[in-house]
C-alpha cells in the first residue's frame, strides 16, 4: 500500500535536489589553477570566427527573462525608446435640464501617449474614461510616417478629418465651450474616429499662409443591424449611433473622405470637407457628408463658423440633415473669456427636426500663463424644438490638459 | 509534512537570495564576448596589439573574491580565444595574479598586452593601476562603473535586468584607444 502523502513528498525532495542542483550548476565557477595564471593560451586555430560577426546589440539585450522584473515596458525602457505621457481631465457640475437631473459628472479622464523617432516616425494613443470609467474606449492610436511636410502617412484608428470641429476642437480643453454643437454632434459626429489609412500634408509660404490637406479611406461610418438573420437591415439610423465600426465584416465597401483646407492669412483658416461611403450592412445605402467650416483668430478675438450636411439614402428617398454654429469669443483679460454660440440644426427623420440654440458663456483662466490649459467654464444653454417647445439648462467644468 | 516542506523550500529560497543578491553582475562569458566586441571598436587595436590581440585577466593574489572572478573570465575568454578573431587578428588570453601595482605591470608589459580585464580586489590602487594601463597603452576593462576620470576605461554593468557598457571616455583616450562612434551611440559614455 503507498502512502501519498510519502510520494508527494519525495517528489518535492526531488525536485528541491534536481533545482538545487541546477542553480549550483549555473553557479559553478571554475577555479583558477596554478597553471591557469601567468600562462598564455595556445590558440594555433587558423579558422577564426570574427567577432565582428556577433552584434553588440545582440549583446546587449536577450529574449527571455525569467525570474526578473518588469514586463514589456520595461523592454522598451532598455531599447532606450524615449515617450512622453500627457492628459487631461474635465469635472462637470450639469443642471437639471429636459429629461436630466442634476448631476456631477467625471466626464473625461483621457492619457495621450506619443513617442517621436527623428521626427520622421510618430506614433501616438489615446485612452479615454468616459464618467468616471464606466465608458472607455481608444478615441484613436495612429502612426504618422512623415516623409515631407508635404506628405504624411497616417495608419490606424484615427480622427476622421472631416470639418474643423471633430479633429481640431473636441478636447474640452481647447474648445470654448462644454457643449459640443449640435450639428457637430449629429451630423459630424465628434468625436469620430476611422479605422483605415491617411495622406495629409501642407504647402505654406514663409508667412504661413499656404494650403493643407487630408484625404483617407477607411471602414467607414456603419449602422449596426442587431439582428443580421431577421431579414430587415436597419436604415435612416443617427449618424452618431454609426461610429466604432472597427471592422468590416458585414461588407467590404469601404469609405473616403478628407478635408482641404486654406490658411489665407494669419489667423484666418478655411476648409472644405466631404465623406461618402455606404453605411447599411449590406452596403446598398450610401452616407454622403459636407463640411465647410471657417476661423478667423486674431490677437484675443475668435471667429468660428462651421456648416455640415449630410444626404442619407433610405428606401425611396434621402434624408436632409444638415445645420451649423457660429462662435465668438474675446479674450478681454488673460485669465476671462465671454463667448457666445449660436446653432441651428435641422435633422429629417427626427419628430421634432428643427432645433435651435443659443449657448453664451465664460472661460476662467486661473493660470494663464502658467497653465495655460487650466480652465473654469460656465455655461448657460437655451433650446428650442421647432416653433415654440424651449427650455434651459446652466453647466459648469473644471478641465485641465497636463 | 506539507509545512515542513514549505519551509525547507523557503528556506533555499531564502539562502539563495541572500547568497546571489550580494552583487548583480553580468556572467563571466558573457563580459568576455562584450569585451572582445568593445574591442573590435578600437580603431587603434590593430598598432597597440602587434600581431596578436592578447587580453590580459588580472586578479589580485590572495583576494579569494578577486580569483574566483579571474578564474572565471579566464575560463570564458579561453573558450573564446579558440574561437574567435578581433580585426582580423587571433587571440590570446593571459591570467595573471599579482598582490601589487609592480608586479602586475610588469607581468602586463611581459606579456604586451593590448587588453586588460581587471578583476575586483584593486579599489585601494585604483589610480596606480590607471597609470600602468596608460603607460603601456592597455585598454582596462572592469565589471562595475567606472565612476572616476582617472579609473579604467570600460565598465561592463548590469543595470537592472540588461546590460550596460559604461565608457569612461578620457580614460580611453588616455590609454592609446580610439573607440568608433559606433559604440559610443549604445553605451554610456563619461566625458
Amino acid at each position: 500500500m503507498r502512502n501519498p502523502s510519502r510520494t508527494r513528498h519525495a517528489v518535492v525532495v526531488l525536485l528541491l535536489w534536481v533545482l538545487c542542483f541546477v542553480i549550483e550548476c549555473a553557479a559553478d565557477v571554475p577555479p583558477a589553477t596554478a597553471a591557469d595564471f601567468d600562462s598564455a593560451a595556445d590558440s594555433s586555430d587558423v579558422r577564426l570566427q570574427p567577432i565582428e560577426s556577433i552584434s553588440l546589440e545582440s549583446l546587449l539585450k536577450r529574449e527571455i527573462r525569467g525570474g526578473e522584473t518588469g514586463s514589456y515596458g520595461l523592454r522598451l525602457a532598455e531599447f532606450q525608446a524615449e515617450s512622453e505621457l500627457h492628459g487631461y481631465l474635465s469635472a462637470d457640475i450639469n443642471g437639471s435640464s429636459r429629461g436630466q437631473v442634476s448631476t456631477f459628472d467625471l466626464h473625461h479622464a483621457v492619457l495621450f501617449a506619443r513617442a517621436d523617432f527623428f521626427d520622421r516616425i510618430i506614433p501616438e494613443i489615446a485612452l479615454e474614461w468616459e464618467h468616471a470609467g464606466t465608458e472607455f474606449y481608444a478615441p484613436y492610436a495612429q502612426v504618422d510616417l512623415r516623409t515631407s511636410n508635404a506628405l504624411i502617412l497616417r495608419i490606424g484608428s484615427f480622427v476622421a478629418p472631416v470639418g474643423a470641429f471633430n479633429e481640431y476642437q473636441y478636447p474640452d480643453f481647447l474648445r470654448k465651450t462644454m457643449l459640443m454643437p449640435i450639428a457637430m454632434r449629429e451630423i459630424v459626429p465628434a468625436l469620430w474616429s476611422e479605422v483605415g489609412v491617411q495622406a495629409r500634408g501642407k504647402f505654406s509660404d514663409a508667412l504661413g499662409r499656404g494650403f493643407n490637406y487630408a484625404v483617407f479611406t477607411s471602414n467607414g461610418l456603419e449602422q449596426s443591424d442587431p439582428d443580421p438573420k431577421d431579414g430587415v437591415v436597419p436604415e435612416g439610423g443617427s449618424i452618431r449611433d454609426m461610429r466604432k465600426h472597427a471592422r468590416d465584416q458585414a461588407n467590404a465597401n469601404k469609405a473616403f473622405g478628407g478635408r482641404l483646407g486654406a490658411t489665407v492669412s494669419r489667423g484666418l483658416d478655411i476648409g472644405l470637407s466631404s465623406y461618402h461611403g455606404a453605411y447599411t450592412t449590406d452596403g446598398k445605402r450610401d452616407l454622403t457628408l459636407f463640411g465647410s467650416d471657417l476661423t478667423f483668430q486674431l490677437e484675443e478675438f475668435t471667429l468660428r463658423i462651421e456648416a455640415a450636411a449630410a444626404r442619407q439614402e433610405v428606401t425611396g428617398g434621402l434624408l436632409d440633415k444638415r445645420g451649423g454654429y457660429l462662435l465668438l469669443a474675446r479674450r478681454i483679460r488673460p485669465s476671462f473669456e465671454p463667448y457666445v454660440q449660436l446653432e441651428n440644426v435641422h435633422l429629417e427623420g427626427l419628430s421634432n427636426p428643427v432645433r435651435r440654440r443659443v449657448v453664451g458663456g465664460a472661460v476662467y483662466y486661473p493660470f494663464p500663463e502658467e497653465a495655460p490649459y487650466a480652465m473654469l467654464k460656465f455655461e448657460g444653454v437655451w433650446t428650442r424644438y421647432g416653433a415654440s417647445d424651449s427650455f434651459g439648462q446652466a453647466l459648469a467644468q473644471l478641465t485641465i490638459g497636463f | 509534512m506539507q509545512t515542513r516542506s514549505v519551509a525547507i523550500l523557503l528556506a533555499l529560497l531564502v539562502a539563495g537570495g541572500l547568497t546571489t543578491g550580494a552583487r548583480a553582475a553580468i556572467p563571466a562569458d558573457h563580459q568576455a564576448q562584450l569585451l572582445l566586441r568593445v574591442l573590435a571598436y578600437d580603431h587603434l587595436l590593430v598598432e597597440r596589439a602587434r600581431g596578436e590581440v592578447t587580453v590580459a585577466v588580472l586578479a589580485r593574489a590572495n583576494h579569494a573574491e578577486s580569483e574566483t572572478w579571474g578564474g572565471a573570465l579566464f575560463a570564458a575568454l579561453s573558450i573564446l580565444d579558440h574561437q574567435m578573431s578581433v580585426a582580423g587578428l587571433p587571440i590570446r588570453v593571459v591570467a595573471i595574479s599579482a598582490p601589487d601595482v609592480a608586479i602586475a605591470e610588469a607581468a602586463l608589459e611581459r606579456h604586451r598586452v593590448a587588453a586588460v580585464y581587471i578583476c575586483p580586489g584593486w579599489s585601494d590602487q585604483t589610480a596606480a593601476l590607471a597609470q600602468a594601463t596608460r603607460r603601456l597603452s592597455a585598454l582596462s576593462f572592469v565589471g562595475s562603473d567606472p565612476k572616476a576620470r582617472d579609473g579604467p576605461s570600460i565598465g561592463l554593468v548590469q543595470r537592472g535586468n540588461r546590460p550596460v557598457i559604461v565608457v569612461n571616455l578620457p580614460a580611453v583616450v588616455a590609454e592609446g584607444a580610439r573607440l568608433d562612434a559606433g559604440l559610443l551611440t549604445v553605451a554610456e559614455v563619461r566625458r
